[in-house]
């Protein structure tokens, strides 16, 4: 029988994956891509949905030249095949065979539907890891539940502590459930991977949306079962108590975020000494001993006076700009930080000296493209772009080939919408 | 399948875990949770920032009451360490040199590891195909490497401060320290695939994972898009480029039984135009209305946010999820935590957790991330209070008598929190 070329053993992950799933879930595979995997991202003939998905390249003609597939489909070889034909499912039945993990975000109960799920496949290769993305796992009251972005990052609780208490909650803008999901994928299929190789037995991998969403509300889920409240949206303000902490200031070109902690406060003081008056009341505050805590409940006096200061450096920090204030807390070790704008990281030269920024050529849009560096360094196997985002069907050849399926029959499969 | 036929993912593996905060802590607790050995190394006086933090037990400050810090380091056993003292670093040395750690975390600025002689190249001595894990803001090198900060930090750096809010507004920042969420999963990966490579090369590493690159990477095309024309997104409420309508809408206050909050809302995304049909039927909206497209309609935002307001504030925000989910169109429940606690279906899914603290009793811990059918993790053990280990630890390990490890405590280089 033909075979895959496999993977090269000496990458972090010598693991050949199927990769059918769409939008943020895509991550997954991504990141198992830059760890070496060998990693085939299916798509239906007619292109996958990801590629839809905007922002696009500004000589995008339409939508035909997605970022969003081209940051989460690079280092994936790519194939088109239709799960809606025999011919196609069959197909995927000798892939799976030769393969250590497939990844998928159909809705729960569809590749049952077509006798391609999990129970299925695992006697196929009982070494399969089999993972399913969804917005709220396989099973349970909500498993058939349609969502989108905004769906389940409000059923997983974070635009409920997001925004501003004057008006509705609000999502983060560039779309997280997905992505968050795909990572906790990620996590989960390397683990079970491993497992496979050491004990031969393969698995089902269940991530959903929600929970992965819920794994990003710090300390939030706790409150009502040891407070009796529930955390709210404060916009630029951090409760602590009876306190409303600014931690987001306006400052001469943009925003800062800031902590207020006794020796962040003592160094703003510092700061606004070398530079102009400062009121001797509040030179006379006894910053070190008020009770500021996270979510602590000071007394009335240190209220008044935090707010009094808070204010004095909120004036003094509007005539400064975001590179001015970050230079600040660098030297002097203060807790603020720049809002950045994209404009602004592209500026950082500690990514410039992390070589973060990767120009890579994608046939699909002829020229270079600029993508992030890796995730993390790893020191005896870095993780690198090592090949584009793939065209529709552009490794269709190749893989099929390896399957031992002829250029002709490729061709007929091709007339009857199988590839 | 019986209990009894479960296998661990991490049976026998050892971790010597000197993380505190957010990220490190939270990477090594799922290897806590998947069957490893792991033991934490932590101070009563250079004390992790989350033990002084809410939620506390019954909402009492106090340094074993804390379910911020508790909610990342289920399942871990706790050795209390002042690690100032030059004869704590002999100590953490010979246990190193013995116990022969398969992965050592850390997550302080780069500075911290190397004046205690535990650095990368020191333990590798020690340990020659060691995983050493390392991560910090701005990572281990560069000339912004030795910046401290909070997560919430590294997200406004990573851009997601810039990004979340109202267009004519400052930011209000996701809730939280979001980089200390989102780079868990990937650090832990990539400590696992280290294992996996080092159990079939007999090679170990380092590893080093910048917060603020490791966050960046979820909004990898919004950055690509300023490489390619300059264009920045901001901030845009809830609004999205593929769907209208596409919001949070105000629905009936509603009781919960666990707090006082009132205010309930429900959120709407209309994502195909079979959908817009069903939704305008359902809202009995004008047919000149029904008939926009999506660009028609996005100009016509402020009108038709208006009714469909008008509409869900009649009802209560349950009643309108099930009945446009009965129409397969998205919607869902914007649920504050009280609501969560007592959703059916994380109920279905047993996400929450009771465990028991050893000083103050059952404590409400988050569930797992996932679920692996054949080696699934599990919750057994609340966080330890520091110290709580130290006699089981030092005397498994050294062979360090109870008495020894008095004195130990007396000289001031073993610390406990009870």
């Amino acid at each position: 029988m033909e075979s895959l070329n496999p993977p090269n053993q000496d990458t972090l992950l010598p693991y050949t994956i199927l990769d059918l799933s769409e939008g943020g879930h895509n991550l997954c595979g991504r990141l198992l891509g830059d760890m070496g995997a060998k990693v085939i991202r299916i798509e239906p003939p007619g292109g996958s949905q990801t590629r839809l998905r905007g922002p696009f390249t500004p000589d995008s003609n339409g939508n035909d030249k997605s970022l969003y597939w081209a940051a989460y489909n690079s280092n994936k070889k790519g194939i088109s095949l239709s799960l809606d034909t025999e011919a196609g499912r069959q197909i995927l039945l000798s892939l799976v065979e030769q393969s250590d993990a497939i990844l998928e975000s159909f809705q729960p109960g569809y590749m049952d539907s077509l006798n391609i799920g999990f129970g299925t496949l695992i006697k196929l290769n009982p070494k399969l890891v089999h993972t399913s993305i969804t917005p709220f796992g396989s099973t349970g009251p909500y498993a058939g539940f349609v969502s989108t972005d905004l769906v389940t990052s409000s059923m997983g609780g974070m635009p409920f502590v997001s925004g501003d208490p004057d008006r509705p909650p609000v999502r983060i803008s560039f779309p997280q459930a997905e992505l968050v999901a795909g990572s906790q994928a990620f996590a989960a299929t390397v683990s079970a991977l491993r497992h496979s190789r050491n004990s031969k037995n393969g698995q089902h991998v269940d991530v959903t949306e929600q929970i992965s969403v819920i794994w990003t509300l710090m300390n939030a889920t706790p409150f009502p079962k040891l407070h009796g409240t529930d955390v709210k949206r404060a916009g630029a303000f951090r409760k602590k108590g009876s306190i409303d902490a600014r931690h987001v200031f306006k400052c001469a070109d943009g925003h800062v975020s800031m902590m207020s902690q006794a020796k962040t406060l003592n160094g703003f003081i510092v700061w606004m000494l070398e530079e102009t008056e400062v009121d001797e009341e509040i030179l006379s505050f006894d910053i070190d001993n008020w009770d500021i805590k996270i979510d602590s409940d000071p007394d009335g006096k240190d209220a008044t006076e935090f707010t009094r200061l808070e204010a004095a450096i909120e004036n003094f920090l509007s005539k400064k700009t975001k590179t001015e204030i970050f230079e600040r807390a660098l030297s002097a070790g203060l807790l603020v930080a720049p809002c950045n704008t994209v404009e602004d990281i592209r500026q950082s030269p500690q990514l410039e000296a992390r070589s973060f920024w990767i120009d890579v050529y994608h046939p699909e849009f002829g020229r270079d493209i600029t993508h992030l560096g890796s995730y993390l360094k790893m020191s005896e196997t870095p993780l690198k772009v090592y090949f584009p985002s793939p065209a529709v069907g552009s490794d269709n050849e190749e893989i099929f080939k390896s399957l031992g399926i002829s250029k002709s029959k490729i061709d007929t499969l091709k007339k009857q919408g199988v590839v | 399948m019986g209990a009894d036929t479960k296998e661990s993912l991490f049976d026998g593996l050892k971790i010597l875990d000197f993380t505190w905060v957010g990220v490190g802590p939270i990477t090594t607790k799922y290897f806590a949770d998947h069957g490893a050995n792991v033991i934490k190394i932590e101070s009563v006086s250079r004390l992790d920032i989350l033990r002084d933090a809410a939620p506390f037990k019954d909402g009492i400050p106090g340094i074993n009451r804390s379910q911020f810090s508790g909610n990342y380091n289920s399942n871990k056993r706790n050795l209390g360490l002042n690690l100032s003292l030059p004869k704590t670093l002999e100590l953490v040395k010979n246990i190193i040199c013995e116990w022969q750690p398969d992965v050592i975390s850390e997550s302080f600025t780069p500075r911290v590891m190397k004046s205690w002689g535990l650095d990368y190249l020191s333990v590798k001595n020690m340990l020659p195909d060691v995983i050493y894990f390392s991560t910090c803001l701005m990572g281990q090198y560069g000339p912004h490497n030795n910046y401290a900060g909070f997560g919430n930090l590294a997200g406004a750096m990573a851009g997601f401060y810039e990004i979340t809010g109202w267009p004519d507004r400052g930011p209000a920042g996701p809730y939280g320290a979001y980089s200390d969420f989102v780079n868990p999963p990937i650090a832990f990966g990539s400590i696992v695939a280290a294992l996996d490579y080092r159990e079939r090369h007999g090679i170990g590493q380092h590893i080093d994972l910048s917060q603020y690159e490791g966050a960046m990477h979820f909004l990898a095309p919004h950055i690509m898009k300023y490489n390619e024309d300059g264009s920045i997104l901001g901030r845009k409420g809830n609004e999205d480029d593929r769907m209208y309508p596409h919001g949070i809408f105000p629905c009936l206050n509603k009781k919960r039984s666990l707090t006082s909050t009132k205010e309930s809302w429900v959120a709407i995304a209309i994502e195909f135009e079979y959908q817009w049909e069903e939704f305008s039927k359902i809202l009995r909206l004008p047919a000149s209305i029904m008939s926009q497209n999506l660009a028609e309609r996005k100009s016509n935002r402020d009108q038709i946010d208006l009714l469909i307001s008008k509409w869900t504030s009649q009802y209560d925000s349950r009643y309108i999820m099930n009945l446009l989910q009965s129409h397969k169109i998205p919607s869902g429940m914007v649920q504050s935590q009280s609501d969560m606690w007592e959703d059916p279906h994380l109920d279905h899914l047993d996400f929450f957790q009771w465990l028991e603290h050893s000083e103050v009793g059952p404590m409400p811990y988050d569930g797992l991330q996932f679920t692996l059918s054949k080696t699934p993790g599990s919750l057994t053990r609340a966080q330890a209070m520091i110290g709580e280990h130290n006699l089981e630890i030092l005397d498994e390990i050294l062979s360090i008598s109870p008495q020894e490890a008095a004195n130990l405590l007396n000289e001031g280089i073993l610390e406990q929190s009870f």
